[in-house]
């Protein structure tokens, strides 16, 4: 019933009152342990962790871009506000704004170059922000800021009994866990998971992934720059670089992160619950004589949980979950349906696809009435002429094969097609705009899908919320994108396993999960690519079905395919690769009876002795 | 002396092969060919190792290799010459050659191999201290068989020695390539687009389409044969 | 201009010891890919044990440490990629997975030595750490001039090794194509296991060359990581004399900085540079991408 509800896109408040709980587990503690300043003390610091991790979750987890130089808006946060409560007498609940803000620009500033590096250099990149920061800082005098006191209580966030600050604490963490969780069902939130899993799916998705990178940055540095703020208050009276800015900082928040589970809301709070107060009581009891035990017992605990725990501890529990709840139903589906899944549909080519929202008939100036026209297309690759003056005309509804042996240019025509490189010389007309130069998620918008040749599945959604990513490139609205995405899954018969999870499909279901994505974002034009790859001549059949399915639908269908023989069977009209240039065009049979296409599949002596002119 | 029996292998998530079996007697000439995409060089990588098959066994002098690790493989003498050459670009000739030797069985008789491979190949003496990468094509192409000769091979098995190279380069790779079965008597297993080529050379052949072995016989009754421009362009 | 000329050739000695760390680096971003954010925590472990301890224990020279820190290190660093690095590579998150592993590691260190010999600064107190040759007006510090030295001869070392030997060879061939390597019968694992180890010797041999001339504490390498990762991306990272000539060229802006900053600032500079490359220039000066020698 809640599932129901819930797709229909009410509020449900069955999802957030868990996070209301923990807020009110947290007093519940507090109260528990009464007066005692010590242990207060280390529920603050369980609080104050949960919070940076949880902001830290929202770029590093569910959008996977691991900041290694996050210290940074800790100690922003924290500097700002205590250098404009010290000497600007500025109270530090608008400090804590202000300092919020810095952390923000930064982000901004740090983010925009950096965001376009990928992997190893962008984690690199960030860490020499903080370490940066430090000698900067001191150099500046403030290597140590004594936090005065004013005594003023809630004027100036400085509470003698450290029980408020728990509660502030408290009521920092709900906020927090509610804008996470609000951010995991929206459209952002979607967004963010499939870049993380694939960014060029997701630019191809329609998915702008350095705007939404930016913002989830911008989001996270926010709010740990707010949170910076209050651990400074609350937890050190005197504020030194090194506590702010040390590299401790992010080891203890990947620690605490990947321990309870990345990437996931309950993640930080069960991380932070389990290690901080073991952490703490560890260095009270051995800190004076082994100091720094603390840091060492966390690296280790970071060591262990990437080799032997990835996934965390909430990842390990919603796994198990998810097999529980797959392993009945699969039992029960193949009873009822006792036919296997991988054969081919009995009823023949699955029915045709009617949209459901009408897209705008708005054909453009099309000279020809080609949906989209490639002209003169050159592509240089490190000295290598991939394409050379290729000129294609794509007629309205057909289907479109594009042929040629390996290195013709094939993958690369695509590329061009879709955005995801630019000619060097040529244009590309879509609806008779040029549209040389967009982004792949420009396009998208536009109308131009893609499947790509090893199916690009985000393996932590389910089936369903696979093809949503795809509806969310042209649909605002959670409800009616999952309305969309619903249908096409019928059409595409992944009905039955539309909530599990996208993991363990067999070979046709994950093709099928292939096309409903691009389908989903409602395209006039759908580019294929090599749909046959690694399939037995009955299921090319089946995909042959499908392909032909939704070209009777009105969608324009360009496939590129090494499997000519199974591609004629269905292709209206081909065009034939060979070196980077276009050596053939027609009808299926006369490409394949073309002599450059026969040398360029079976060798010049084959063509000599063997073709039949 | 090689028997793959019925082997199932992919990558990806992807199944390539399916249920593929074929047979390669000591001292034989046996060429694969088929379109791009059929998995002639899926077949190959898992016969040397590097892809893994997820069902089938192969054998190899008898010896079931199925589990065996790709480095292992060549322990035994079956060497492959990658698709697309793959030397290494930054390692000069003579280096290249040299780690082609880098197999402890192989490593006693550098010398006299070098000496083969220079003959066969005088253009890699000229050239030796040069780095690979400003090799053309058709050089790298001999300085990857050269150095798959450098570990004295019992079982030779070549992917595609003529993929992007001109017609004419192509010819002079498939003469050397039937010189050095002639002389060295080795077993070769040859994978191939250009069927014409391929089938001169070989005692028998194999036809592999989308993952399934279509036809196997001797050359005779494979050149020419329809069946094959079928397989790679199929029939309107 | 004599001031000018003091500075260059200081920042050239100190220069080529860290283009031993960076060398070390760039060998094994190079073979094994990745980046280990744990380097200096080696070279620092390196100059508490065997640089200091090993002269207040028995009397034995930092710079024999240097070369006794060779075999040690390299075994410590076999067993690390082995034991511990392995185990991450070639998972779906390899990148990310081993950064962070490293990372973890680098905290490790760190606190450990905090632990066992306390955070006090240690300074080597021999009468070259302070003593100096005169080159006509230049002072050339005598320990940093003994460092240079060394430096150059475990440098050639290395290329006598990666070039001359059928080993080295094998782990040149590994970083150009991983894949072709196991068709020539080279253990891919070995490799790594074999190139982790000779990057971490390398690198440890030149802690203890800069022990001799710097104070070091234990989060010490918090301050030269990202100068070591500055010296490789200069050089080109996966190239070995690039990363030499990048220590060379850090080691004198750093010097040269203190013209126009405070000393305390001369890291900044370096920094910014790195990070500046990182954007527009990723491939280094030499740009040449993939090579490793």
């Amino acid at each position: 019933m809640i599932a129901e509800r819930r797709k229909q896109g009410h509020f449900i408040w069955a999802d957030y009152v868990p996070l209301v709980l923990v807020g009110v587990a947290v007093l519940l503690v507090c109260f528990i342990i009464g007066p005692q300043r010590y242990y207060q003390r280390i529920l603050l610091l369980v609080v104050l962790w949960m919070c940076i991790c949880s902001n830290f979750n929202i770029i590093s987890g569910y959008g996977g871009q691991i900041v290694f130089g996050y210290m940074l808006f800790v100690g922003a946060g924290g500097y700002t506000s205590v250098l404009l409560f010290k000497f600007l007498a500025v109270n530090p609940w608008i400090g804590m704004f202000v300092g919020a803000a810095v952390a923000a620009f930064l982000a901004f500033v740090i983010g925009y170059p950096t965001l376009r590096l990928h992997g190893h250099y962008f984690a690199v990149a960030t860490v020499a922000f903080p370490l940066m920061a430090i000698p900067i800082v001191a150099q500046l005098g403030w290597e140590e800021v004594h936090i005065p006191f004013a005594g003023r209580g809630i004027e100036s966030m400085q509470f003698t009994d450290v029980r408020y600050y728990v509660l502030m604490g408290a009521i920092l963490l709900v906020v927090f866990l509610i804008i996470v969780r609000m951010i995991e069902r929206s459209r952002f939130g979607y967004a963010l998971q499939a870049l993380k899993q694939n960014e060029a799916a997701a630019e191809g998705m329609g998915v702008h992934t350095h705007r939404v990178k930016l913002l989830a940055f911008m989001l996270s540095a926010f709010l740990t720059g707010i949170t910076g703020t209050v651990y400074c208050f609350s937890i050190l009276f005197l504020l030194t670089t090194p506590a702010a800015f040390g590299l401790f900082i992010i080891v203890r928040i990947l620690s605490i992160t990947i321990v309870g589970g990345i990437g996931t809301l309950w993640g930080p709070v069960i991380g932070s619950a389990l290690l901080v107060p073991v952490g703490e009581l560890l260095a009270a009891e051995v800190g004076d004589r082994w100091p720094g035990f603390q840091d060492l017992i966390y690296g280790i605990v970071l060591l262990m949980a990437i080799i032997y725990l990835p996934d965390g501890i909430w990842g390990k529990v919603t796994e198990i979950m998810r097999r529980r709840k797959t392993l009945p139903s699969a039992k029960v589906k193949a009873m009822v349906a006792p036919s296997n899944p991988n054969s081919p549909s009995k009823q023949g080519k699955p029915s045709s696809f009617s949209l459901v929202t009408s897209l705008p008939t708005d054909r453009g100036n099309e000279p020809h009435g080609s949906i989209l026209r490639v002209q003169s297309v050159s592509k240089l690759f490190g000295g290598v002429r991939a394409l050379q003056d290729v000129t294609v005309e794509v007629p309205r509804g057909k289907i479109l094969g594009v042929i040629g042996p390996n290195g013709a240019g094939k993958t690369t025509l695509f590329n061009v097609m879709n955005g995801y490189l630019g000619p060097e010389q040529g244009k590309v007309f879509f609806k008779g705009k040029d549209v040389t130069y967009l982004k792949p998620h420009d396009l998208c918008q536009m109308g131009i899908g893609r499947t790509f040749q090893i199916p690009q599945i985000f393996n932590n959604m389910t089936i369903l919320e696979n093809v949503m990513i795809g509806a969310f490139a042209r649909e605002r609205n959670a409800t009616r994108a999952r309305a969309i995405s619903e249908e096409i899954a019928q059409k595409m018969e992944l009905t039955h396993r539309a909530e599990d999870q996208a993991v363990g499909l067999t070979i046709l279901e994950t093709k099928r999960l292939e096309f409903s994505r691009a389908l989903a974002t409602q395209p006039e034009l759908i580019l294929v690519d090599e749909p046959m790859a690694g399939l037995n001549p009955e299921e090319s059949h089946h995909i042959g079905e499908i392909i032909k399915g939704i070209a009777e639908s009105g969608i324009t269908v360009i496939v590129i395919e090494h499997v000519v023989q199974s591609l004629v069977k269905f292709a209206d009209y081909m065009v034939g690769l060979d070196e980077g240039r276009k050596v053939a065009e027609g009808t299926p049979e006369e490409v394949i009876s073309n002599p450059h296409i026969i040398e360029a599949y079976l060798g010049e002596k084959w063509r000599r002795r063997y073709a039949k002119s | 002396m090689l028997k793959v029996n019925g082997i199932s292998a992919g990558y990806g998530g992807l199944e390539v092969l399916q249920n593929v079996s074929i047979i390669l007697e000591k001292g034989e000439f046996v060429a694969i060919v088929g379109p791009n995409g059929a998995g002639k060089s899926t077949l190959l990588k898992s016969i040397s190792g590097t892809v893994r098959c997820t069902s089938g066994q192969i054998y190899f002098m008898d010896e079931n290799i199925i589990r065996m690790d790709a480095h292992k493989r060549t322990g035994l003498g079956i060497i492959q010459v990658p698709e697309g050459r793959r030397i290494f670009p930054s390692l000069t000739v003579l280096e290249n050659l040299e780690l082609g030797a880098f197999r402890s069985e192989a490593r006693g008789s550098i010398k006299e191999n070098l000496g083969a491979v220079f003959r066969l190949f005088p253009i890699l003496e000229e050239r030796r201290k040069q780095m690979a990468s400003t090799f053309s094509g058709g050089e790298q192409q001999m300085l990857a068989i050269g150095r798959g000769l450098m570990s004295k091979p019992h079982l030779l098995m070549l992917d595609e020695p003529s993929l992007g190279l001109s017609p004419k380069l192509g010819d002079m790779i498939f003469d050397v390539i039937r010189e050095i079965q002639t002389k060295l008597k080795i077993a070769v297993l040859l994978v191939e687009q250009r069927a014409v080529e391929a089938l001169e050379l070989c005692d028998r052949g194999y036809i592999l389409e989308q993952g399934r072995i279509v036809i196997s016989s001797d050359r005779a009754s494979l050149m020419g044969n329809p069946i094959i421009q079928k397989s790679y362009l199929g029939v309107v | 201009m004599e001031t000018f000329i003091q500075l260059l050739v200081s920042g050239l000695l100190m220069g080529v010891s860290y283009g031993v760390l960076a060398a070390g680096l760039a060998l094994i971003f190079g073979v094994v890919k990745i980046v280990n954010f744990a380097h200096a925590a080696f070279a620092v472990l390196a100059m508490y044990f065997p640089a200091f301890w090993f002269l207040e224990w028995w009397g034995i020279d930092p710079f024999i440490s240097s070369i006794i820190a060779l075999p040690i290190f390299f075994v410590v660093g076999y067993a690390t990629q082995r034991m511990i690095i392995d185990k991450v590579i070639g998972t779906p998150a390899a990148e990310m997975s081993t950064l962070i592993v490293t990372m973890g590691l680098s905290l490790l260190i760190e606190n450990g030595i905090l632990i066992g010999w306390s955070g006090a600064p240690r300074i080597i107190n021999l009468p070259y750490t302070l003593g100096s040759f005169k080159v006509g007006s230049i002072l050339l510090n005598q320990a940093q001039t003994y460092s240079f030295i060394i430096a150059l001869v475990l440098i050639a070392g290395l290329f006598v090794f990666l070039n001359k030997t059928m080993l080295g060879k094998a782990i040149r061939a590994v970083a150009d194509d991983p894949e072709s390597c196991a068709y020539m019968g080279i253990n891919l694992r070995f490799a790594y296991c074999l190139a982790f180890g000779v990057g971490i010797a390398i690198t440890a041999s030149g802690g203890c060359l800069i022990a001799t001339y710097r104070p070091f504490n234990p989060f010490y390498a918090e301050t030269i990581i990202v100068i070591i990762f500055a010296c490789c991306i200069l050089g080109g990272v996966r190239s070995v004399q690039g990363a030499l000539i990048g220590g060379i060229i850090i080691g004198c802006i750093q010097m040269l900085s203190t013209m126009v900053v405070a000393v305390a600032l001369q890291n900044v500079a370096v920094f910014l540079l790195f990070v500046l490359f990182l954007y527009l220039k990723p491939e280094g000066l030499l740009g040449r991408k993939g090579r490793v020698v």
